[in-house]
């Protein structure tokens, strides 16, 4: 299909498509299709996906969905509830130590860019370096929810363990980065 | 652009004010619009179902941000197309990590399937044009759906996409070509089979 029709050209087929073409423009496209023949040909194609596309049917939702939503929601408030009844030094503490654990995750972070702008000038290289930076981002983003939804449920039956739990969050994870780093030097070659 | 309908407003100020009720009425008017979107951006059942979940969860979750002088539909309708489009994108990733796509479009628009309007011909219309909606990226994929399901205006689909009148008019024009392509290319191996068939 030619890329050398004008934008003017693809708009007017366009606008004729979606019935927004005024009458002097449809003229205009109409002398157009009868002298060039790539246009016209164009023209029928599209024509052709937009008939297909008009007759296309809609999809009921299953029966159960709004129920399924709804319980679902009502699930979710009752956990955002009863976490907005704890104490007010609780909460501070518990954000506080999220707020930790994310600073905590900022040079797994930076070392997973520096690993795949290292990479990037070999292509399988960087295939493998994204795959396994991926694998492991995720991994640890999914340790840190379950230890987050654990903490909520903790905080409502020993709000102090809770907090002592994400307090001690940053420092797993700087243990982790301790023991990549152990790895990483029992790998590399001796210079 | 459509008015906010008086009684949905109603329903997310008394859903805003934590009313559940009213929140499901908003659920069981618009869960059908959502499902379907959901479905043609994905392809896929019980996907799309955890889609409309997920986008209904945060319709209530962002309910204070709704400005009320826009259309709800729109607006719902954007947040389950920005989720599904974050989700293609997520089963991408995945993708590129495994190799491997998975074929349902490939199944219907390849040689050895029928073609896609002698498909339409033979009433499976709605399969086919599934196959070449999940060969389009996924913003040309929302564009498309929302013009031809939901009979949305240019302004309309931009405004949902968060975009420009302009950006989507070209997307959409290349959506449609990249469609017409794939008709085309069907069409001629139909040709083909058959001049194959008649030599035999």
């Amino acid at each position: 299909m030619s890329d050398r029709q004008s934008p003017q050209r693809q708009n007017m087929m366009q606008e004729w498509i979606d019935r927004q073409l005024s009458d002097d423009r449809s003229r205009q496209l109409s002398d157009m299709l009868d002298r060039d023949q790539a246009t016209a040909k164009e023209y029928d194609r599209l024509h052709k996906i937009d008939a297909l596309f008009r007759r296309a049917s809609h999809r009921r939702a299953p029966a159960r969905l709004a129920a399924t939503i709804m319980a679902r929601l009502a699930k979710q408030v009752e956990t955002e509830t009863q976490l907005s009844d704890l104490p007010p030094e609780t909460q501070k503490v518990m954000l506080l130590s999220l707020s930790a654990s994310m600073m905590a995750m900022m040079p797994i972070m930076e070392a997973a860019s520096w690993l795949v702008l290292h990479a990037h000038r070999d292509p399988k290289l960087l295939g493998e370096v994204m795959i396994h930076t991926i694998g492991w981002m995720s991994f640890v983003t999914d340790a840190l929810i379950l230890l987050l939804e654990d903490a909520e449920n903790l905080a409502r039956s020993q709000p102090e363990v809770a907090t002592a739990t994400l307090a001690l969050t940053p420092y797993m994870l700087a243990s982790l980065l301790d023991y990549m780093d152990e790895i990483l030097t029992a790998e590399s070659p001796p210079s | 652009m459509a008015e906010p309908d008086p009684i949905i407003l109603e329903w997310v100020e008394a859903a805003r004010k934590g009313d559940q009720d009213a929140f499901a009425e908003l659920v069981y008017t618009f869960q059908d619009p959502v499902y379907n979107l959901c479905y043609r951006m994905l392809g896929e059942s019980s996907e799309a179902e955890d889609a409309t979940q997920e986008a209904f969860l945060r319709t209530y979750t962002y309910l204070h941000r709704y400005d009320t002088q826009r259309s709800f539909k729109t607006w719902v309708m954007s947040i389950a197309s920005n989720h599904c489009i974050d989700r293609l994108r997520k089963r991408r990733m995945q993708y590129v990590s495994l190799d491997d796509e998975p074929t349902a479009a490939a199944l219907a628009l390849s040689s050895s399937a029928p073609l896609p309007e002698q498909r339409a011909l033979q009433n499976e219309r709605s399969e086919v044009i599934q196959a070449l909606l999940l060969k389009l990226d996924a913003g040309y994929r929302a564009a498309v759906i929302l013009r031809y399901w939901y009979d949305y205006s240019y302004a309309e689909i931009a405004q949902t996409m968060n975009t420009t009148e302009s950006a989507i008019k070209s997307r959409l024009f290349r959506a449609r070509r990249t469609l017409a392509e794939l008709i085309g290319e069907a069409d001629d191996e139909d040709r083909l089979r058959n001049r194959q068939l008649k030599g035999n």
